[in-house]
């Protein structure tokens, strides 16, 4: 069976089913995805690809929960995948030395070239990046920093606010306004993957 | 629901998961029963997938790859409800051989038929001694020495509130005494009410009770003064267990 002719609702249905040909090719299809925003978060190569290993296991094991009418199936790797990775930042208690998880870091530059990928599936992505990218930039400074250390932190509205030695009033505020403007930026031009 | 009931301005932080815990628990009480605020959480929840594309993308090494699938097949030698999950009606399909005569085919089908038939009946038997057991209990008095030729029954109510006593066949006492009825639990003897009994030695009565019935394991009757007595003092006639 051509797996790479299923969408991605239709592959979890086949996963849960146990047809290890559709966890390979959602994996193909995902795997930049989740093993990017594992390294991101937690710093280290070794340690992502743990991650990302556990999070198509996870999937493997878990297809039949899945809910298509709560969401994307890319949203729900996403989950799993800063669930997990923050999980593991948080029992290491220490992140890499001179590690920073900014968004700051996140401006157009070099990419490197994934090898074996369908051309138009990686065009796609990169226009995603670029996109999300452009509606973080146009946050307020203030609003992406609160939005990083919540993302890729895992850190909550308190230890946000103790951390950088603001009113937690003024955090919630922040990440309550930098949400509401970043949804509407990204409503604006929709591209899905 | 007035907007001031909802809890949207939570929402953001809340698909961020970075609500603390008392507010974090307000919302999900909220979610159970608000259309508006979920469909609220499922567009930040989108915003929040989107954001993993901002990180820069690299490629995992081929190794991952290998090493999940192995995992994947070690799990499925390891347990055979990791095998191919088929639908039934596939399963089914493949359990006929290939090229099996009709003969086959149709024995197969009435084994099913057959399965399903008596599937259905045990429900059905089931569903009859359920109703039996929800069921009015009734308790046998037997006669004793005495009398062996009397007999009783208690019925008792479904909640084990009520219940009436009816006997048969007890000797008709003269006018200072009457037949007693006393619930025995754990070896304490509670009166539940005096009768007599007509010319045929038939009587009934309505049993009274502070506690349901059926806490009681057994019951007595015996002969006792007009009125009844604090406890037993007479012969017992009749007596059973529930």
């Amino acid at each position: 069976m051509d797996y790479s002719k299923f969408d991605d609702v239709a592959l979890i249905r086949q996963i849960a089913l146990a047809r290890p040909e559709a966890l390979s090719e959602l994996y193909d299809r995902y795997s930049r995805l989740t093993f990017s925003l594992a390294l991101h978060i937690v710093g280290e190569a070794e340690i992502a690809e743990e991650v990302t290993q556990d999070v198509f296991f996870r999937i493997w094991e878990k297809a039949e929960t899945y809910q298509a009418d709560q969401a994307r199936v890319s949203t729900w790797l996403t989950s799993i995948t800063r669930n997990r990775s923050i999980d593991l930042l948080r029992k290491r208690k220490v992140r890499p030395e001179g590690y920073s998880l900014g968004w700051e870091d996140l401006q157009p530059g070099w990419e490197p070239v994934s090898k074996g990928r369908d051309p138009e599936d990686l065009t796609v992505q990169a226009m995603q990046t670029q996109h999300v990218r452009a509606a973080v930039a146009r946050l307020p400074a203030e609003q992406q920093r609160v939005l990083a250390m919540a993302f890729f932190e895992g850190y909550s509205h308190s230890e946000i606010a103790e951390r950088l030695g603001e009113p937690l009033g003024t955090v919630k505020t922040r990440i309550r306004i930098g949400m509401q403007k970043l949804r509407s930026l990204l409503q604006e031009e929709q591209i899905h993957p | 629901m007035a907007n001031e009931l909802h809890v949207l301005d939570l929402i953001p932080a809340y698909a961020l998961d970075c609500l603390d815990g008392e507010e974090s628990q307000v919302v999900v009480a909220h979610l159970t029963s608000c259309i508006e605020c979920q469909g609220a959480l499922l567009s930040y929840q989108e915003v929040i997938g989107q954001m993993a594309y901002a990180v820069p993308q690299v490629d995992p090494p081929a190794s991952v790859k290998a090493a999940l699938m192995a995992q994947i097949q070690a799990d499925r030698q390891a347990s055979p409800a990791a095998l191919p999950r088929k639908p039934w009606w596939e399963m089914l399909w493949d359990f006929i051989p290939r090229q099996t005569p009709a003969w086959a085919v149709a024995s197969l089908a009435l084994i099913g038929f057959l399965v399903i038939s008596n599937l259905f009946l045990w429900n059905q038997v089931r569903d009859l001694r359920l109703r039996q057991d929800e069921s009015m209990v009734v308790v046998a008095l037997n006669g004793t020495e005495m009398t062996p030729q009397s007999s009783g029954s208690i019925v008792i109510s479904r909640d084990g509130k009520y219940g009436t006593l009816v006997v048969d066949q007890l000797p008709v006492l003269d006018e200072s005494q009457q037949y007693q009825l006393w619930l025995i639990k754990d070896g304490q003897r509670t009166s539940g009410g005096a009768f007599s009994v007509n010319k045929h030695g038939y009587g009934s009565m309505e049993i009274w009770s502070r506690q349901p019935l059926g806490s009681y394991g057994s019951f007595g009757i015996t002969i006792e003064p007009f009125g009844g007595s604090p406890g037993p003092t007479g012969d017992k006639v009749l007596g059973g267990d529930l």
